[in-house]
């Protein structure tokens, strides 16, 4: 009998939402999807995360933002955004009519910012909420939620409480045990957790002799952490039962298939996508080939094999 | 603004430490495909050869930019450089060989590919300048004046097209640009050429009705605000470290009157009075 393929299935339910694919453009690396316009339709993405927003505009950071290293990026941007209000009033409605889903990025300096700002922006039509506790580039606020997994709790909580879409938690590689955060996020109410954010990291102009960023650290991402965020993606899959949403290094089709089979329900592509961006386009189109290739006809079967 | 495959036509050093490269829109693979071994059937030659005054202008606006990227593993990010010449799908880039991305760019050969990104950000607006015209270069920041005087000098607006241009010592990229300027002035650090000093010492933007700039932070701010005592309009150029050159990152800002702007889409050129150079005044 003649071999019958068909077209491997890359729908992936996310807390109810259902994504085309698993191919999410990762937050701060996408803007609010207009830019990539020119050159692919974002209606083809599973979904994309907003730019890091916060309940007021911020200028972000300033001083130099950016720094290559070997394999990978090093950023202090800063949060930099126009704040939920204007975010929902003038870019929202731009941005809805791409067709695929939208992933509102919450960032904050207190309680109070992470629940209010989580509050308004749910209130849209933003398909899901992330809470960004987990961002290495803000002096207060950002990561320092999202290293204990006691304060990680008690911010997810009080955010559940008043968020009308499903939450999931962007988790920080920082934390001395991401487990410990993950576990306790979803007992606090979590629907499903992203992961890793930025790896901590320093570069020093030895002529200069001081940091190259003015917040002294910043945040690594690119190639260089994927075997890292490959771990902690299976460690914490293993973990926890809600969906967990894996991201660090994707550069390939084949490096998505990874993360899946670690145990993600879907991935997140950042710095590939700024090197080039046609990145997610090709990664969809590789993931494809890569079923097709080894016959796998969607993405359950391979789904935490490792 | 396209995502493309093109080949490397020429690639050679004009002045130590100072590169051209031409790169080709390559229709043998089309764009968004992977990067292939080496392209093969290089039919055209590079287009800086000046008795060709009547090139088509390309869609590229001068004082734009592309994103480059080779082969090459390391580095991860593409390099954002400033367009010299652009003719049909043929693109010119006049650089400096700094770090390890300019590096990887000087190392391609005739027929390697590169992936190109462009045409990036707001360009100069040529349409809208008239009048007396003054360039102002210092050093690499030469590269897009090709280009533009290329196009200022068919412009029936324009009356007078002066080049200034600034060196540490050694000129390069002046002939380039020399058939479409009504004058040059030279100024070197070391007085090996031309008029010992900056050039802010060899121009005075009064007698002139747009000044167009690019080059080093600090000449941009001292051209800006002798420009500004002299009540001439001022344009600048303006150069920062990128990441996407697309907009998505926000790894470029400059802090402008308006706030924090984009160099890679809301620049590179701006008109000076919106730069705060020292992020404050």
């Amino acid at each position: 009998m003649e071999e019958n393929k068909t077209t491997p299935n890359l729908v992936v339910d996310l807390c109810g939402l259902s994504l085309k694919n698993p191919v999410i453009a990762a937050s701060g690396t996408f803007g609010f999807g207009e830019e990539i316009e020119p050159f692919y339709d974002p209606s083809i993405l599973g979904g994309f995360c907003t730019k890091g927003l916060t309940r007021r505009p911020r200028p972000g950071n300033s001083g130099i933002r950016l720094q290559e290293t070997r394999a990978g990026l090093m950023n202090s941007i800063g949060l930099q955004n126009p704040g939920i209000e204007a975010f929902v009033r003038d870019i929202l409605p731009r941005i809805r009519r791409f067709g695929t889903a939208i992933i509102a990025n919450v960032g904050g300096e207190t309680m109070e910012d992470y629940v209010a700002a989580c509050y308004e922006v749910s209130k849209s039509s933003v398909d899901m909420v992330e809470l960004n506790i987990s961002c290495p580039n803000v002096k207060h606020g950002g990561m320092a939620f999202g290293i204990d997994p006691d304060v990680a709790a008690k911010v997810v909580r009080s955010v559940k409480r008043s968020c009308r879409k499903p939450l999931m938690v962007k988790l920080s590689p920082n934390a001395p045990d991401i487990v410990a955060v993950a576990r306790a996020c979803e007992k606090a109410g979590a629907d499903a957790l992203s992961l890793i954010n930025t790896i901590s990291g320093l570069a020093i102009d030895v002529h200069a002799r001081r940091p190259v960023f003015a917040n002294v650290t910043a945040g690594l991402s690119g190639p260089a952490i994927k075997p890292i965020a490959l771990r902690m993606t299976r460690d914490v899959s293993k973990a926890v039962s809600i969906p967990v949403v894996g991201m660090g290094g994707i550069e390939t089709g084949e490096d998505a298939a990874a993360f899946i089979m670690a145990g993600a329900a879907a991935i997140q592509v950042g710095t590939a996508g700024l090197v080039r961006p046609d990145t997610c386009q090709r990664i969809i189109a590789e993931l494809l080939e890569f079923m097709s290739r080894e016959d796998i006809g969607s993405l359950s079967e391979i789904r935490g094999i490792i | 603004m396209k995502s493309d495959l093109y080949v490397a036509l020429e690639n050679r050093q004009i002045a130590p430490g100072i590169m051209r490269l031409s790169i080709q829109r390559s229709e043998a693979t089309g764009g968004m495909r992977e990067l292939p071994e080496r392209e093969i059937g290089i039919k055209r030659k590079t287009p800086l050869n000046f008795e060709a005054e009547d090139w088509a202008y390309s869609p590229v606006e001068p004082g734009q930019f592309f994103m480059l990227k080779t082969r090459a593993v390391e580095p991860l990010l593409p390099r954002p450089l400033s367009v010299h010449e652009a003719s049909g799908d043929v693109v010119v880039f006049l650089y400096q060989t700094r770090g390890a991305g300019t590096k990887a760019i000087a190392a391609l050969e005739t027929g390697d590919p590169v992936l190109a990104t462009g045409p990036c950000g707001r360009g100069f607006p040529v349409d809208d300048i008239t009048g007396r015209v003054a360039l102002i270069a210092g050093g690499i920041g030469i590269a897009p004046f090709r280009y533009l005087a290329r196009r200022l000098s068919k412009s029936p607006s324009i009356s007078s097209l002066v080049l200034v241009a600034g060196f540490r010592s050694m000129l390069f990229g002046l002939e380039d640009i020399a058939p479409f300027v009504t004058e040059i002035r030279v100024a070197t650090e070391d007085g090996s050429a031309g008029t010992k000093g900056f050039v802010t010492d060899i121009i005075a933007p009064a007698p002139f009705d747009a000044v167009l700039a690019c080059g080093p932070i600090p000449m941009l701010k001292a051209v800006k605000d002798s420009c500004k005592s002299a009540g001439t309009r001022c344009l600048v150029s303006v150069e920062a470290r990128m990441a996407c050159g697309i907009g998505a990152c926000l790894g470029c800002t400059i802090n402008t009157r308006s706030g924090n702007r984009r160099v890679c889409v809301d620049g590179p050129v701006f008109p000076a009075e919106e730069v705060l150079f020292d992020g404050g005044e």
